[in-house]
């Protein structure tokens, strides 16, 4: 068990290693090495791995360069932007994981019957959809048709929130104003949309996981005998079998983390939320290399832990590795 | 086989192509979602002849909304936009685009993707190790960001977004080719080849290869789902395909200020990616039923 855990660690040393290749590249492709301020280098021959350990430094040390829109320290914008994105996207994996599971148990449950086939074409569709297209036919049908949520934004501007956390649901419950209560409904409004829009994809790939697992799982001997023990069937799906079902969920759950931040450049953008997918798609707009830089190491380290993080818990949350000598 | 009655009127054994295409057709879902996807290939291939007008053709009727609606008139199908132009016309052009765009992306990334996935699985040196990390680290990275972070620094317009989402799907075919060639190599089937004195190159070509093939060709249909999709997708945030070209993704992301007032401009290009993608989908689902392949 340690030794696999020392063995993920120094992947991920090696991954990240690889990456600060990968960006340091990047940076040498700039028009003029404006990516940081080095005062003492400018005019200097230095060689490029002598440019690299000073990247190096510089990253490590948070001086990810100015922008050169605004003059902000990209590191701060990142700080600013990323808790928008943070919420959207614990929301959505919410959302997918709530609705997904249990369909995906259902079909597991009733395989080739028609609860099977519905869920396994409604997922298809699910993945096939293009999101961006979805997010504009909901914004047709419950903003401007039935008028029942907001277009765009995080909160109704009537509504003066102050940033602690910078998480909107929190911030609102937080605020002094008189209005707290209504402005924490108002954001929850705001974020229906979006989140429905970016827990599609991933709730598709939930669902038929789960069903693949299940399915696998169910068949298995321990099932039967526990069914033959007499056990209530609820406590068979989900105690017995969802607790070994669980290992691939895991996995591809972690995995899901590169789909949605793909998803949230998109959904950021019908929706106007201003979060890193804003941002960034911005910069690029404005061929800000400095922030797009930021921003790609930034999300690239996220997606990296992420990874790891998930790779060690899939260990704990299997027994013939955690007890492996 | 044997214990046949009628030895000497033996059937003839069907093929592997026989059978698998038996099984694909035997799913009524999978094979109307093939027809409509040969329409829409048709389509594409056809483009000039079946498409009315010329698709950046301006007339002086704008915004008219499709024949089904009241207000629509007979000359232009499925209505025309802000600018006059016929839309029936620009979503049909807008086909021909579309899976040009994806086949070359396609062909790009299959050929380096397989190649390099070849010389990884045939070599067992630090050249496999290597190129694995890099492959492992453009994988982790979401795949439009990366496809963006290119065109950014690359410049926007149609051939550098398809370097770039070219660039993105290389990896998917080099460790789909390394994992299928490791996995037949440890059979034992390999090892009678070597053991009756093959060499390299016949062992590649006529034991290994065959026997990739339905893999490599499931993942070669999906890709295409993957490719229009992140196509439309760049065209959508301005950064694939430029304004007068009738890419849907650029025709969604031109129509989405007019949602108000001409929503058939936003629910049309919608929908002809979606079948597009819900086709190919389903096709590829079935190949891979039809040829028993696991995930």
């Amino acid at each position: 068990m340690i030794k696999i855990i020392i063995r993920q660690i120094g992947l991920l040393f090696l991954s990240l290693f690889t990456l600060s290749i990968l960006t340091f590249g990047f940076t040498q492709t700039f028009p003029d090495n404006m990516l940081f301020n080095f005062p003492q280098l400018i005019g200097s021959e230095i060689n490029l791995f002598e440019k690299y350990l000073d990247y190096l430094y510089n990253v490590l040390t948070g001086n990810w360069g100015t922008s050169r829109i605004n003059g902000n320290s990209v590191l701060n914008e990142f700080l600013n932007h990323i808790p928008a994105t943070i919420e959207l996207s614990l929301m959505a994996l919410v959302l997918a994981l709530g609705i997904g599971l249990p369909l995906g148990i259902l079909a597991a449950e009733n395989k080739n019957k028609w609860q099977d086939k519905i869920i396994l074409s409604t997922t298809l569709i699910g993945y096939s959809m293009p999101i961006f297209w979805w997010g504009m036919l909901l914004v047709l049908l419950f903003s401007l048709t039935l008028g029942l949520t907001p277009v765009a934004s995080r909160i109704g501007f009537e509504y003066d929130i102050i940033p602690v956390t910078g998480f909107m649901l929190i911030d609102t419950l937080l605020s002094k104003q008189p209005y707290s209560i209504e402005a924490f409904y108002n954001a929850v409004q705001h974020l229906i949309l979006p989140t429905i829009v970016l827990a599609t994809i991933p709730l598709a790939i939930f669902t038929r996981v789960t069903r693949s697992a299940m399915i696998e799982v169910l068949s298995s001997d321990y099932i039967r005998t526990a069914k033959a023990k007499g056990l209530p069937y609820t406590r068979i799906i989900w105690l017995h079998g969802l607790r070994n079902a669980m290992i691939p969920i895991v996995t591809v759950v972690g995995l899901q983390i590169s789909v949605l931040i793909t998803g949230t450049l998109i959904t950021e953008t019908i929706f106007s939320w201003p979060g890193i997918g804003k941002w960034l798609l911005e910069a690029v707009h404005r061929r800000d290399l400095v922030t797009i830089h930021g921003g790609l190491l930034a999300i690239a380290v996220i997606v990296i832990l992420t990874n790891i993080t998930v790779e060690v818990m899939t260990y704990f949350l299997n027994p013939r590795i955690r007890y492996k000598k | 086989m044997i214990s046949r009655p009628q030895f000497y009127q033996q059937s003839e054994i069907p093929s592997s192509i026989a059978r698998w295409t038996k099984k694909f057709l035997a799913n009524k879902l999978t094979t109307a979602a093939a027809i409509l996807l040969l329409l829409i290939v048709l389509v594409a291939i056809f483009a000039p002849w079946i498409a009315p007008y010329d698709p950046a053709f301006q007339f002086a009727d704008q915004k008219i909304p499709p024949l089904w609606s009241s207000d629509g008139m007979k000359q232009y199908l499925l209505g025309t936009d802000d600018l006059g132009r016929d839309l029936f016309s620009r979503l049909v052009h807008g086909a021909r685009l579309s899976l040009k765009l994806a086949f070359i992306v396609v062909f790009l990334a299959s050929t380096i993707g397989m190649l390099l996935g070849c010389i990884t699985a045939l070599s067992n040196t630090w050249i496999d190790q290597i190129i694995l990390r890099i492959m492992d680290l453009i994988l982790a990275l979401p795949s439009l960001l990366l496809a963006i972070v290119i065109v950014a620094l690359i410049g926007p317009g149609l051939p550098n977004a398809i370097y770039a989402v070219a660039i993105v799907l290389v990896p998917h075919f080099v460790l789909l080719t390394r994992n299928a060639i490791k996995q037949e190599l440890s059979k034992e089937y390999i090892t009678a080849m070597l053991l009756d004195g093959a060499g390299r190159v016949k062992l590649f070509t006529h034991s290994i290869l065959p026997n990739i093939a339905p893999t490599l060709v499931v993942q070669l249909t999906l890709a295409f789902s993957t490719a229009i999709l992140e196509i439309a997708a760049l065209g959508f945030l301005g950064l694939g395909a430029q304004a007068p070209n009738p890419e849907w993704g650029t025709i969604l992301s031109e129509s989405y200020a007019y949602i108000t007032i001409a929503p058939w401009m936003v629910t049309l290009p919608g929908l002809a990616i979606f079948f597009t993608l819900l086709s190919i989908n389903l096709v590829g689902d079935g190949m891979r039923d039809a040829m028993d392949l696991d995930n």
